[in-house]
This record gives structure tokens, C-alpha cells and sequence, in this order.
């Protein structure tokens, strides 16, 4: 449509507006606000409808025609935080682009572009929290341990870039209310209070903490087995439960070893610990110990240490760290760290990771001496 | 296929997943930004093919599952019978979790694989 009958059709809208404010009908207060989405002006044709729907409370057509508005505003919206994304990126925009398609229900694209704007942007503290929300939801749906360990992390690590924010708090303690977490939801909630009295939906669900914990108090057996039986699998699924403090690093917890003397020792004291049937310690000059006299191992360990570091590169992941190869008889680890090298044969019943965490230890030792 | 690959790279900390043949072709991919199918499948076909073979050679068996890890990434190798399941991950994610989340979805991978190879 061009300028001009653009405009002549505005002012017709306008003299048909007046005209139904003095006698109005349902159906043409429909028309008129489809006219004004038909002309892009999603403001006025929501002003027309909410008057219509005042006086015509029951009206399916206004109703529908109100949807419409609803989503071609939605619509316009989006176009416009799209236009704003594409022009100059930053992590606001990244935001209104989510928003705009979660008011459209679009939840999949919503949380896309609130997973891109963490990888793009980094840390950042509202982006953690509706990303900690979705993940929350979705638990909500499937009940999933790996669901809430998720929604746990992140709403986490949401609170760590904004220890004051209200809403990751609250998603946090919601979360762990419904996981039967009710001390450490009583804490957050608690905590938020605390910050904002005026907390409704806090408040409520203390309420409900509150109620809870009077029918545990009453000897409903029913309810501790079930937090029983939720606890019970979410160990199973992760070894802990997420408010349990992380156990302490198996490297962290062994004593510390003395300072690095000499390499064959170190890879024979590696064997020993990690359980593993060949280790080959190379350092960052290229001199290697323990299997060394194995020349097909010595290739094997450089060549694979080699394809990490072209992969690394070629995906840009940065520097190469390890590579664990699992098979059905045992496993092959390689650690890596500031051109040394760990390389380890484990049998099947050998803990790889155990080993990689034994490989790691030695080859800080191996740098440092 | 397609949607499964899809469905990975919803878990979070998951940044992409591609299933291709073993000569590196891409049956469906889906990527973050900045990674191309392509040259992932080609370096991941590589280094997979590599390490498979390192894995025979060192006496382990058909292999069962290859973990690089590097600063800004972890890539996890699943073979799923003729193919192989390629997931890209953030560096961090718990592994053992990562693990878990992908279970399901290289399951139906696996289903649909056979559902599409030749009789």
C-alpha cells in the first residue's frame, strides 16, 4: 500500500472508530482493529479491542481477533530484536531477541539464543537464570535427575555472577523444594526474604515449606520415604545430591607426594597407582621413561598426542588436555600438559578416570621438576 | 535422524552433535555457530579413525568410546554401528553427566541407523 492510500485509509479507520464509539457492534469493532494490524498499527488496534472487549465481554470474534494482535505484535517484535541482533550484537539484544520468542511460545528458539548469548557473551547473570528456569520446567515435565541437576548448576552459577538477584534465588529454592530439599529451599527462601519482604511468591512457598515440614512433624512416613526414594536416585544418577557439597578431588585428597626426583620412578609409582599395565612418561624435550623401550607404544603415545594437536587446532578448542580411549578389553589414557606427555594402558577393570586424575599429578610433577 | 541430533544439542552444555559415516560424510549435523560440519566431520573422522586404530593395536578391543578433552571443548566419539556420533561439548560439563544426557539419544540414533541400512 502506498503513502497516500495509506492514508486515506487511516482516516477512513478513524471516522468509522468515531462513528462506533457513539453506536458500537462487535463485528465492526473487529474489522477496524484487523484494518489497523492490516496497516502495522498493532497500538491501535489493541486499543480498539480493548474497548470492544469491555463492552462486549463475550464476543468469540474480538477474542480472536485480540490473538491475532497478540501474535503480530509478537511478530513485530521479534523482526525488530532480530534487525537490533544482527545490527549490534550484545547480550541486552540477545535477551530481547529470547523474549520475544518465548512470547510467541517459540521455547526452543528461546532457549537457543540464550545458550549462544552465554557462549558469545560469557558469564552472565540474567542469561543463567532463564536458562537455569528453562531447565527448571523441563524437570518440572520429565522429572529427570540429569533435568535438575542442570537447572541446579546453572541457577548456581547464575547466583555467583549476582549474589543479590531475587529470581535465580527463587528458581533455586523452588527447585529444591520440589527435589524434597526443603532445609536447603528454606535457606534460599529465607535469604530472599531477607532481601525483599514483599516476596509473594517466597513468602508462599515458605508457606508451603512451613506446612511440609508440620506434616513431617506429624509422622507422615509416606513423605520421608519418598524424599528417601528421590534422594536415593539422584545418588545413583550422580553420586551426590546438588546441594551436597562436591567430594573432594581424589588427587586433592592423597597426600602430597615428594617433589619429582627421577622420571622412572615417578612412571613406575604411576603404574602402581593408576593400576595400569604400560605408562610412558615423555617430557617436554622429548626424553621418554618407563615403556620406553616399546617403540610401537613411544609412536603410539606421540602420534595420538600429535591428532589432538591438529583436532585442537583445526576446531579451535583450544590446548589439548586428554584423550581417553575406551574399549571392551581396557583403555588407553593420554594427558597432556605444557608438551609432556602420560600415556597409559589400563585393563578393563582399571578406572580410567582415577587414572587420568594419577597421569595428571604426575605430569605437573614432571613439568615442575 | 536429524531430530535426534537436534534433540542433543538441546542438553545444555551440549554446543553441537553430527553423526557421519566412517569416511568423515555427514549424515545430519547440528552445529553452533563457527563450527562447520565439514571440516569437523573431516578432523573428527580423521582422529577417530586414528585412535580406533591405536586402540587395536594396543590390544583394547573394539572401541567403545573416545573423550578428547581440550581448554575450550570436549569432544565425545560414540560409534553407533557403521556410523559414528560426534558430540561437542563445553570443557566443563560434568563428564559422567554428559555421558548420561547422550545415552538416549545415540540409543535412537543407533535404532535409526538400523532402520535405515540396506537389507
Amino acid at each position: 500500500m502506498g503513502f497516500l492510500a495509506r492514508s486515506r485509509e487511516r482516516i477512513r479507520l478513524s471516522r468509522l472508530r468515531r462513528r462506533l464509539a457513539s453506536e458500537p457492534r462487535p463485528h465492526a469493532i473487529a474489522e477496524l482493529a484487523r484494518a489497523y494490524l492490516g496497516l502495522g498499527e498493532a497500538g491501535l488496534a489493541a486499543e480498539v479491542l480493548h474497548s470492544g472487549l469491555s463492552q462486549f465481554p463475550a464476543s468469540t470474534e474480538l477474542a480472536r481477533v485480540q490473538l491475532l494482535a497478540a501474535s503480530e505484535e509478537g511478530l513485530h517484535r521479534l523482526r525488530a530484536a532480530k534487525e537490533l541482533v544482527q545490527r549490534s550484537p550484545c547480550v541486552q539484544f540477545s535477551l530481547e531477541l529470547a523474549d520475544a520468542y518465548r512470547s510467541l511460545g517459540r521455547h526452543e528458539q528461546y532457549a537457543q539464543v540464550l545458550r549462544e548469548a552465554l557462549e558469545r557473551y560469557g558469564e552472565n547473570g540474567t542469561v543463567l537464570a532463564q536458562l537455569g528456569e528453562v531447565r527448571l520446567r523441563r524437570f518440572l515435565e520429565s522429572t529427570a535427575a540429569a533435568d535438575a541437576l542442570a537447572a541446579e548448576g546453572l541457577l548456581l552459577r547464575a547466583l555467583k555472577v549476582e549474589p543479590e538477584a531475587l529470581k535465580p534465588r527463587f528458581l533455586l529454592a523452588e527447585l529444591y523444594y520440589r527435589v524434597g530439599g526443603v532445609q536447603h529451599a528454606r535457606e534460599q527462601i529465607e535469604r530472599l526474604l531477607a532481601a525483599a519482604p514483599a516476596h509473594e511468591r517466597a513468602a508462599r512457598l515458605r508457606d508451603a515449606l512451613d506446612r511440609e515440614a508440620a506434616a513431617a512433624a506429624a509422622g507422615i512416613e509416606d513423605f520421608r520415604s519418598l524424599l528417601a526414594e528421590v534422594e536415593e536416585r539422584m545418588r545413583l544418577l550422580h553420586g551426590r545430591l546438588p546441594w551436597e557439597e562436591e567430594p573432594a578431588a581424589q588427587d586433592a585428597a592423597a597426600p602430597e607426594r615428594a617433589p619429582f626426583a627421577e622420571p622412572g620412578a615417578e612412571a613406575a609409582a604411576l603404574a602402581r597407582a593408576s593400576g595400569a599395565e604400560r605408562v610412558l612418561l615423555i617430557d617436554e624435550r622429548g626424553a621418554a621413561w618407563g615403556a620406553a623401550r616399546d617403540g610401537a607404544f613411544d609412536a603410539t603415545v606421540r602420534d595420538l598426542a600429535a591428532l589432538c594437536q591438529r583436532a585442537a587446532r583445526g576446531m579451535e578448542l583450544g590446548v589439548p588436555a586428554s584423550l581417553v580411549v575406551e574399549g571392551e578389553t581396557g583403555a588407553f589414557v593420554l594427558e597432556m600438559k605444557r608438551g609432556a606427555l602420560a600415556g597409559l594402558v589400563l585393563p578393563a577393570r582399571a578406572g580410567a578416570g582415577t587414572a587420568a586424575v594419577a597421569a595428571r599429578d604426575s605430569l605437573e610433577r614432571l613439568v615442575r621438576g | 535422524m536429524r531430530e535426534a541430533v537436534r534433540e542433543l544439542k538441546e542438553r545444555v552444555g551440549v554446543r553441537g552433535a553430527l553423526v557421519m559415516s566412517s569416511d568423515g560424510m555427514v549424515v545430519a549435523a547440528d552445529l553452533c555457530d563457527g563450527l562447520a560440519p565439514d571440516s569437523v566431520a573431516a578432523l573428527a573422522s580423521a582422529a577417530a579413525g586414528q585412535a580406533r586404530r591405536a586402540a587395536r593395536d594396543l590390544g583394547l578391543g573394539r572401541t567403545r568410546r573416545i573423550i578428547f578433552t581440550a581448554s575450550f571443548g570436549r569432544l565425545v566419539f560414540v560409534p553407533v554401528d557403521e556410523l559414528m556420533l560426534v558430540i561437542v561439548t563445553e570443557p566443563s560439563l560434568d563428564l559422567e553427566l554428559t555421558l548420561l544426557e547422550i545415552a538416549g539419544p545415540a540409543r535412537r540414533i543407533r535404532e535409526l541407523s538400523r532402520l535405515n541400512a540396506p537389507v
